[in-house]
């Protein structure tokens, strides 16, 4: 099995200096490209690998990148969006603290690809260990003259820099990394405008996920189809994928995409842990709905997920036992987003606080019958499209889901007025 | 136009616009928060969603934010099915989730939006549970009140404080449900537009504080149209009253001058007209001493004095006064012997700008400021010379990007969208002045120097837009590429605009401008110019002295000398106009001095009649802003007891003290008769005439008071059972009364503009505005008239106008000492209201940190002013915004006596301060 992106980590996972990274094969792509391929070709490679957004969204990257003007006259931006703040999903901070060189490979790519100068690596503020190692890899590229001006006598030029995030989830939302990069309050901006249109500063900009660059060098290393026989379902390539929760071993994995769930929680997280038994998980992460046991059969795809009623997301599984309480846990999970928005718009700034009163009400047996219809009112409220971002949604989808799957659970806490779990 | 299909109703709207915009513009109700017609959309408070359907066969939908979205062809949408409706009241359900339900005790009640909004989308049962979340408020000064917990946090706040008026001490702080807007510490709000804040937050977190110390709700007010008194710009206001006083002035919408917003002195400074402030009762001194009198008896002895004065009577008008005031004491007294109340300096700089006029440079309204690409401002800080000018040069510098932004197609009410072009440069616009002005922010050149430096400068611009060469040694190679990088920006752009003005008291320095102007007009047809004049009506009064008598007030003061020596004066303050020892010897001479105003200024003391008048908020009449526009202003409220307009007093005297039942219009009627250039007074009159407008009002006139007014005839209960009789306002468009046509029935635009509040059912607060104009965007021109016409025979006087340049420099000891304006502290009609005088500066002379070191003077150090002209002693303050070799003076404050500026003074020390430190007080280099 190919681990095109993981398989270079040490055991330790310590970081790979700038030598090390090239004995695994790093910056083949980029001398590659450099002297192969015109933009355009680098371009339609990428496009023809189908890669898809990996931050959760799953957009088509290379369609992304065409949306970028052509001969603009002022600077071109590329942001790498590695502010991975979601509860349960720890991907990104493989890949930053241990192949920083892997992401700025992707960087120099994709900025060739799109006509890009100049580069920002937004970070989660608490990933200092990975700050440190980006700091240290920028360096060796520069001094190696892969990064910079007239990058190994190709011609083309390429800053980067690294800007570490003050602490907001919403920061990961692209429009508002933008206008926290700014300097300004991170509250996500109004598309169109895109920010290939119009991002930071007014410039074009594109902002791409962590892990989705880090597959750049690698698709043009070795060729769109190498790429594609990755996948073992519809989508093409690996995926980093991780379970959390009462799983015997909980990790992160690099896998193909359309790995069945049940490979991921069995063969890789090694089962439930001792004593406990699964009662549901969330696919893709903290804002995705529930699947139960029987979903567990499903492919790793973006839209085998979609079609059972959740997202692939992030590719992170959590994992609800039976012995925790699912209104507790959805409890938990929208304090967090209540606590993260970033106060624009009003069904997620006042909307969240509201249900998470509810649910508190609920969990410590105050809770009505008729909280459980404002609940899934408040679901619909907050969808898509009513709110500004998808911040909103996202937080509403493991309600709505709990209400549907675990709507016995909900009505014991009101009828016995208390947690059946003892919480 | 476009078609778009609404509820299965087709309409055709204007193409461009904003979905939300567009329905309001229709006469639709759609609730909305953060959405404002200045300031465009963000799509942040999610209230105005509406469904929009693909096409005639979907009748599913889904959810759109109207004001997100543009409208095109064909575009269908409901407005008022089950889905959109169900989610409105939810937006609000939620909003309402976080608010106090304080409307009893809050000052927005009855003018609060959120109130109306609320009532709109249907929520009124209440399913949230838990606890509300409180706040920390601050104290924000003397203006503005704070009560962040009815906040809805719709950013409008921070959008027009910070975005669209550029100020930098309120933030948005926090996030999530913790959004704080406020500043980082308790104090004063900076920004001279604060007040909006009252007007834009849509509940009750920023309220007007002056108002709520002396309370009424917005239904017990009685309003008016009028007209801002407090700069020459002539802001549309609606002052509201209630026991006899004002109690608050808020915003009318005009189109071409202040649209949405007023500063803060056009706010806050009418208290004024208190009553208790005022003079209420006619007295007449004698050797004897102090008498006061009946209004019979203080008319006949006006008519007494008139009629035995004879040949010795002197009128000296007023340019705070209204045209109907002054041409009435003209009538009396005579063309030949009435005499501006202006000082010399400022009669010949407004005659300058007259002529500039005439010949046909055009001036500017503030519409017109703000689409101007490139602007050059000479020798005024327009934040405190004509405030609500300055914002609209704000929002003119940002030309340049709105041009990016619709190369980029984005709809330039996409609020966010254009602001976030941020590394587009801002148009250019230059600045002279002797200090730091409230715009060098924005600003992409600056010359700070002397006035007579700026003057050189400005010089060499006009010759370099005419591209005569001009070689001096007077001009430094600093100066020449200056004058070239302005001149070459004026000629490149599509809308230049030049604004000029008296503040600097230097002729030279406006004749220069007037020769940029020029200039640039011969350049380019779209050319503009925009004067600053000094008061209210400045351009009035030139307008009644224009003529071939020797009218200045120094022709007063020898006329006095000759044996004219009863005079009548006008609404006037000599003492604000000439040195005080020129009026006290004028004041000597005369054998009597018949005063008539409502304030207790200093010439107050030494009149020996005085007759108590009016302010406007009980008077009607007519005054011309700096644009030549004559507006017509109407009484909020009848006369105070004792007291009458001044030209009624004119009138009935005239009469020989027997009542006339003349009114305003038939005044306004022989103004415009009297003199051709007045001739156009009487397109005013068409838009005021009761008769002419009858078709549109049916014989009815509308109510100065809302339909809910409480209290009519009961009161004055407390202090006289009997019900008095309501004052009548017969021949005016406007009654003192609630009956008349109702809001909803002013179909016609232009009598919409002169509706005395903006109230509209189920639209109770200043919002219901969009409610009396056809299209938010409308290029309808707002009511007044433009008065000034270019006359043929003016084009070649300009060549006349070469006022000497010449530095004078009379030792190297000596300073350039220049008037400096403060929004609050520079009119005195707003400092005698408490709320703008607490915020006026204490007079001083204001030194560069190195002219003051050079002179071995410390901060507070007490220095005498020698000039050939005049002594003072002042307090030293050092700033370092000053033009070195530059000290300037708080100008016009009321207890310090006029000086004819700019001068060259010097300075001697008359006491060393011993302070060392008082404080919170700067360093001493400022």
């Amino acid at each position: 099995m190919e681990q095109p992106l993981t398989a270079m980590i040490p055991s330790d996972r310590s970081a790979l200096s700038l030598a090390e990274y090239e004995r695994h094969g790093g910056y083949r792509g980029l001398r590659r490209t450099l002297s192969q391929y015109s933009p355009e070709d680098a371009l339609e490679i990428v496009k023809s690998s189908r890669l898809r957004g990996r931050g959760g969204a799953g957009f088509p990257t290379a369609l992304k990148w065409s949306f970028v003007p052509k001969e603009y006259p002022g600077p071109t931006y590329l942001i790498a969006n590695a502010d991975e703040m979601e509860p349960g999903t720890f991907k990104d901070r493989l890949l930053l603290e241990s192949t920083a060189h892997q992401l700025i490979e992707g960087m120099i790519l994709a900025a060739y690809c799109i006509g890009a100068d100049t580069g920002y690596i937004f970070l989660r503020g608490e990933y200092t260990r990975a700050a440190r190692n980006i700091l240290r890899a920028l360096d060796e590229a520069c001094e190696a003259g892969i990064l910079g001006s007239n990058i190994l006598d190709s011609g083309f030029s390429f800053d980067l820099y690294l800007h570490t995030g003050a602490g907001r989830y919403i920061c990961g939302e692209e429009t508002a990394l933008i206008n926290a990069l700014e300097g300004r309050r991170a509250h996500p901006r109004a598309k169109p405008p895109f920010p290939q249109v119009s991002g930071l500063f007014g410039h074009p900009t594109v902002v791409n996920n962590t892990e989705t660059l880090c597959n750049i060098p690698h698709i043009l290393a070795n060729g769109a189809e190498w790429y594609q026989d990755l996948g073992r379902g519809d989508d093409s390539g690996t995926k980093l994928f991780s379970a959390a929760g009462r799983v015997r071993n909980p990790g992160v994995w690099e896998l193909p995409m359309g790995t069945p769930i049940h490979e991921i929680l069995e063969d890789h997280a090694g089962g439930m842990a001792e004593g406990f038994s699964l009662r549901a998980f969330q696919p893709g992460g903290a804002s995705t709905d529930f699947l139960l046991p029987e979903d567990l059969n499903l492919r790793m795809d973006y839209d085998a997920i979609g079609k059972a009623g959740s997202r692939m997301g992030t590719g992170a599984l959590i994992v609800l036992d039976d012995q925790s309480c699912p209104v507790g846990m959805v409890k938990n999970l929208s304090q967090f987003f209540a606590r993260e928005s970033c106060g624009w718009c009003t069904p997620c700034r006042d909307g969240l606080p509201w249900m998470v009163q509810l649910l508190d009400q609920i969990e410590q047996g105050q809770g009505q019958m008729s909280d459980l219809d404002t609940l899934a009112w408040q679901c619909r409220f907050m969808g898509p499209g009513n709110t500004f971002c998808a911040l909103a949604p996202g937080a509403a989808e493991p309600v709505q889901s709990a209400l549907r799957l675990f709507r016995d659970e909900f009505e014991h806490h009101i009828n016995q007025g208390r947690c059946p779990y003892g919480a | 136009m476009v078609t778009i299909d609404v509820d299965g109703r087709r309409y055709q709207v204007e193409a461009g616009q904003n979905l939300l915009q567009a329905c309001l513009s229709l006469g639709l109700n759609l609730p909305y928060f953060c959405w404002h017609p200045a300031l465009g959309s963000v799509g942040a408070c999610r209230q105005c969603a509406v469904t929009q359907y693909m096409d005639a066969d979907d009748n599913r939908g889904r959810l759109a934010m109207a004001c997100m979205t543009p409208v095109s062809d064909g575009l269908r949408i409901s407005l008022q099915n089950d889905a959109e409706k169900a989610f409105r009241s939810g937006i609000i359900e939620t909003l309402m989730s976080r608010h106090p339900h304080d409307c009893p005790v809050c000052e927005e009640g009855g003018d609060c939006h959120l109130q109306d909004m609320t009532v709109m989308s249907g929520h009124h049962r209440r399913r949230y549970r838990g606890a509300k979340r409180t706040f920390h408020n601050q104290q924000l000064g003397p203006l503005v009140r704070h009560e962040m917990n009815r906040c809805i946090t719709c950013f409008r706040c921070v959008r027009f404080y910070r975005d669209y008026a550029g100020g930098h001490d309120l933030h948005a702080m926090g996030s999530r449900d913790r959004t704080y807007f406020g500043r980082v510490e308790d104090g004063n709000l900076e920004s001279p537009f604060a007040g909006n804040l009252v007007e834009v937050c849509p509940t009750g977190v920023f309220t007007d504080k002056p108002h709520g110390e002396s309370y009424s709700r917005k239904w017990d007010l009685q309003s008016a149209p009028a007209i801002c008194v407090h700069c020459s710009l002539g802001c549309n206001i609606s002052p509201g009253a209630r026991y006899g006083r004002l109690k608050r002035v808020q915003n009318r919408y005009h189109p071409d001058i202040n649209g949405y917003f007023l500063c803060d002195r056009g706010r806050y400074g009418f208290r004024f007209t208190d009553p208790d402030r005022r003079l209420l009762q006619a007295l007449q001194r004698t050797e004897e001493g102090e008498e006061t009198l009946s209004t019979g008896n203080a008319l006949s002895r006006l008519w007494h004095r008139i009629k035995q004065a004879d040949q010795h009577l002197i009128g000296i008008g007023s340019p705070r006064a209204s045209l109907e005031a002054n041409f009435a004491l003209r009538q009396i007294v005579g063309a030949k012997n009435f005499y501006a109340g202006v000082s010399a300096v400022e009669d010949e700089m407004v005659r300058l700008v007259l002529q500039l006029m005439y010949s046909g440079v055009r001036s500017a309204s503030l519409r017109e400021v703000e689409q101007a690409d490139a602007i050059l401002i000479l020798g005024e800080d327009l934040i405190h010379t004509a405030p609500r000018m300055a914002l609209s040069v704000r929002q003119a510098v940002r030309n340049n990007q709105r041009r990016q932004a619709e190369a980029l197609h984005i709809p330039l009410w996409q609020d966010q969208a254009v602001r976030n072009l941020s590394s587009i440069a801002l148009s250019p616009c230059f600045i002279t002045s002797s200090y730091r002005t409230g715009l060098d922010e924005v600003a992409s050149g600056l010359w700070r120097n002397s006035p007579q430096s700026q003057t050189l400068v400005a010089d060499l611009i006009a010759n370099k837009i005419n591209e005569i060469p001009s070689l001096s040694k007077t001009h430094s190679e600093g100066m020449q590429t200056w004058a070239i990088m302005v001149a070459d920006a004026l000629k490149q752009a599509r809308k230049p605009l030049i604004i000029a003005g008296c503040s600097t008291q230097y002729p030279a320095l406006l004749a220069a401008a007037g020769r940029i102007m020029t200039a640039l007009k011969s350049h380019n047809p779209a050319a503009r110019s925009a004067f600053v004049l000094p008061e209210c009506n400045s351009l009035g009064l030139a307008l009644l002295t224009d003529n071939d008598h020797e009218n200045r007030l120094e022709d007063a003061f020898d006329a006095a000398a000759q044996g004219k020596n009863h005079l009548i004066l006008l609404e006037n303050d000599l003492y604000q106009r000439a040195a005080p020892q020129q009026v006290d010897q004028f004041i000597g001479q005369l054998g009597e001095l018949t005063l008539l105003d409502y304030q207790r200024q200093r010439t107050f003391s030494k009149a020996d009649l005085v007759l108590p008048v009016t302010p406007f908020s009980e008077s009607g009449g007519t005054l011309i802003n700096n644009e030549g526009r004559a507006q017509y202003y109407f009484a909020a409220q009848p006369p105070a007891p004792g007291t009458m307009m001044s030209w009624h007093w004119l009138w009935e005297s005239r009469h020989e003290a027997r009542p006339v039942d003349e009114n305003a219009l038939h005044l306004l009627q022989q103004c415009a008769a009297s003199d051709p250039p007045l001739a156009r007074l009487t397109e005013l009159l068409k838009q005021l005439d009761l008769s002419t407008a009858d078709g549109r009002l049916g014989y009815m006139q509308l109510p100065r008071k809302s339909q809910r007014y409480s209290g009519r005839t009961a009161i004055d209960a407390a202090d006289d059972v009997r019900e008095p009789a309501l004052a009548q306002d017969a021949q005016s468009l406007l009654s003192f009364d609630m009956e008349g046509v109702p809001p909803t029935q002013v179909r016609d635009l232009q009598l919409s503009r002169l509706l005395p509040m903006s109230w509209y059912p189920g639209w109770n607060s200043g919002q219901s505005v969009h409610k009396f104009m056809q299209e938010y965007s409308d290029g309808r021109p707002g009511s007044g008239v433009l008065m000034l016409q270019p006359a043929a025979d003016h084009e070649s006087d300009l060549t006349t106008l070469q006022p000497d340049t010449e530095v004078q420099q009379t030792s190297d000891q000596s300073l350039t000492l220049v008037p400096r304006h403060y929004l609050f502290g520079s009119d005195p009609l707003s400092m005698d209201s408490p709320p703008v005088a607490s915020l006026a500066p204490s007079s001083c002379l204001m030194l560069h940190p190195e002219d003051a070191q050079r002179r071995g003077l410390n901060p507070h150090d007490l220095v005498r002013l020698e000039s050939s002209r005049f002594h003072l002693e002042l307090p030293i303050k050092t700033d370092n915004t000053l033009a070195p070799g530059v000290a300037a003076i708080p100008w016009n404050l009321p207890d310090q006596p006029w000086l004819p500026l700019p001068q060259q003074v010097e300075l001697v020390v008359v006491q060393r301060s011993n302070l060392i430190a008082r404080d919170g007080e700067e360093p001493a280099d400022g």
